[in-house]
């Protein structure tokens, strides 16, 4: 069962510009030149129950856009889109009540409160059940191990802690879609971590569609096996994470540590030498060669100890997003 | 409508939240109290005669009276919905099954709430201090009569700000209209002085004109200066620019919504 349809789907800015200066200021004021910026261009994708799915691409790519979009926050300038159903622009409560939007740089907690207020309100803005509310609320504070902050007031919560915060007034309603729009920015690695933990748990106990985009390449190879690559509002790819890799990396890096000096002329017949500070190294072969080269690379060189490394990611995504060849 | 209850809860804990923020902002409500009142007491004080045609009593009343219709009637949140949109805070409330409006509606009537209930002690107060020559009605049409305009004085004036705060959909940043808004609102609702101490042309204007309805017309009615046709008709006036503004609101609303980018880095 598709839980997102999106077909065609376009959004356009018309935007303001300026010319640069006091002068461009005041010419502004009399003639205002705008500009049409596609920020989603005619895309298409379907996302199914319980899938989890990673948006990425460069700042300003589009996809906020579009999950403001899916989230019923902005009304597209062309095309169709559905989620469980509705029309998200039309913001129909039975639609409202089933997905929910956390967006990492927004805050929907009462500053002055303690967050337990705000769950309490959500609580009653999203009409749940005292039963259930009660249930949701101690699963998700033990999944995030929250207890002990509950009753601070949010102005005095960490960064991380009111994060936590924001994701279980998001989650009060138990949501059967989930858009999380950076939801670990800002947050240092070990809390980005638990977050993550966080979110795949919760995924996988409830069953809860998730869209999910992040600048941290992390949170994306960790928690989505399905990717969109969005880039100047079109999507570039869609797909299984790993096959992006694949038909983009055409090679792998061999990672030796030598026992013994070695020549690193010789070395060069095993493949590129990207690095090369004995005892280590760190060459590049084509993917189709690895198992030959590093079976010679043993038998030829003393080697201590190999690792095989996949190109890192952001690496492929920077390279997809800067169109350099995909040596 | 549960809520809705619960949005007012939490916005009467939030305000009591800072208790010497709350203490400083009712000590300033009534330092501007005595200010005025010592204002006028001054100016009667040099002589005995009636000024435009108020004794100090009328006079006592009147601004004494305003001040806390004021109280009631300008206390709004909404200054805040301009800064939402602004920063595109408004998307937080639009995903939310929940009635923007009525949520700022019920924060300001529980702000209300809040300032009338510490109001009436301070009152009481200055009263056993003061002993002013105020009057105080006992006609019950009188007294009924200015609580229907009093609440529906709120009603417009709520309306009038809200459909000033979603102007910012199409002006970003903008300040410079509410401002505009606020100080002819000082001068044509009365709160300053009786608008019928004006010239009578401008006076005749100022009492079709949405304002004059927000603080002139209930106190008016109040002190029972106003004949009973009279006091229909200012319900009409009142109700006439209640529906205009609400109308305004919804098509304010639904186009700007349209225009709303959901901003926010």
């Amino acid at each position: 069962m598709n839980i997102v349809e999106v077909s065609s789907l376009s959004k356009y800015f018309y935007v303001y510009k300026k010319d640069p200066g006091f002068l461009g200021s005041l010419k502004s004021l009399i003639h205002r030149k705008y500009e049409t910026v596609k920020a989603v261009d005619s895309i298409n994708f379907t996302i199914e129950k319980g899938e989890m799915v990673g948006f990425i691409g460069p700042n300003g790519a589009g996809k906020t856009t579009t999950l403001k979009m899916l989230s019923g926050l902005l009304y597209p300038t062309q095309g169709k889109a559905t989620v469980l159903g509705f029309s998200p622009w039309e913001r129909k409560e039975e639609f409202q009540k089933q997905f929910t939007i956390v967006m990492g740089q927004k805050n929907q907690l009462w500053w002055d409160l303690p967050a337990m207020e705000t769950f309490l309100l959500q609580k009653e803005i999203y009409e749940v059940p005292e039963e259930k509310f009660s249930k949701t609320l101690s699963m998700l504070v033990d999944l995030l191990e929250m207890k002990q902050i509950l009753h601070i007031p949010v102005r005095r919560l960490s960064l991380g802690q009111r994060m936590k915060a924001e994701l279980v007034a998001s989650l009060l309603h138990s949501p059967k879609v989930l858009f999380l729009d950076e939801p670990t920015i800002g947050l240092d690695v070990v809390m980005q971590r638990r977050i993550r933990e966080f979110i795949r748990e919760y995924n996988r106990r409830t069953q809860a569609t998730v869209i999910l985009t992040s600048h941290y390449m992390e949170d994306v190879k960790e928690l989505c096996p399905r990717v969109i690559v969005i880039d100047h509002g079109k999507i570039a790819y869609d797909g299984a994470l790993q096959k992006l890799v694949d038909t983009y990396v055409d090679h792998k890096m061999l990672n030796p540590v030598f026992s013994e000096e070695v020549n690193k002329n010789n070395l060069k017949k095993i493949g590129d030498i990207l690095f090369f500070e004995p005892p280590q190294a760190k060459i590049r072969v084509k993917r189709q060669d690895v198992s030959k080269k590093a079976a010679e690379l043993l038998s030829l060189f003393p080697v201590a100890d190999l690792t095989i490394e996949e190109v890192p990611i952001e690496d492929v995504i920077e390279e997809i997003f800067t169109g350099q060849d995909h040596a | 409508m549960r809520k809705y209850l619960a949005v007012l809860s939490t916005s009467w804990q939030d305000g009591l939240t800072y208790r010497f923020n709350f203490v400083m902002w009712r000590f300033r409500w009534v330092l501007s109290l005595l200010l005025v009142y010592f204002l006028w007491w001054t100016i009667y004080s040099q002589s005995e005669e009636a000024f435009f045609g108020y004794s100090f009593a009328q006079m006592a009343s009147y601004v004494l009276g305003t001040s806390l219709i004021r109280a009631i009637v300008f206390s709004s949140r909404t200054i805040d919905v301009g800064s939402e949109i602004d920063r595109g805070d408004l998307s937080l409330y639009l995903v939310r099954p929940l009635n923007y409006g009525l949520y700022w509606f019920v924060r300001d009537i529980g702000d209300k709430a809040l300032n009338l209930f510490f109001a009436i002690f301070e009152i009481l107060f200055l009263f056993l201090l003061l002993k002013p020559p105020v009057f105080i009605q006992q006609d019950l049409f009188s007294l009924s009569s200015f609580f229907l305009s009093l609440i529906l004085a709120l009603v417009l004036y709520f309306f009038i700000n809200f459909f000033l705060a979603l102007l910012t959909f199409w002006t970003p940043g903008a300040w410079s209209h509410r401002f505009l808004f606020f100080v002819i609102l000082e001068f044509t609702s009365g709160g300053l002085f009786p608008l019928d101490i004006l010239p009578e042309g401008l006076f005749h204007i100022l009492s079709f004109l949405p304002f004059s309805s927000l603080v002139y017309v209930p106190m008016k009615i109040y002190l029972g200066e106003l004949t009973s046709s009279e006091v229909l008709q200012s319900f009409v006036v009142q109700l006439v620019w209640i529906l205009i503004f609400y109308v305004l609101v919804r098509v304010v609303w639904k186009k700007g919504i349209r225009n709303y980018s959901a901003e926010g880095r």
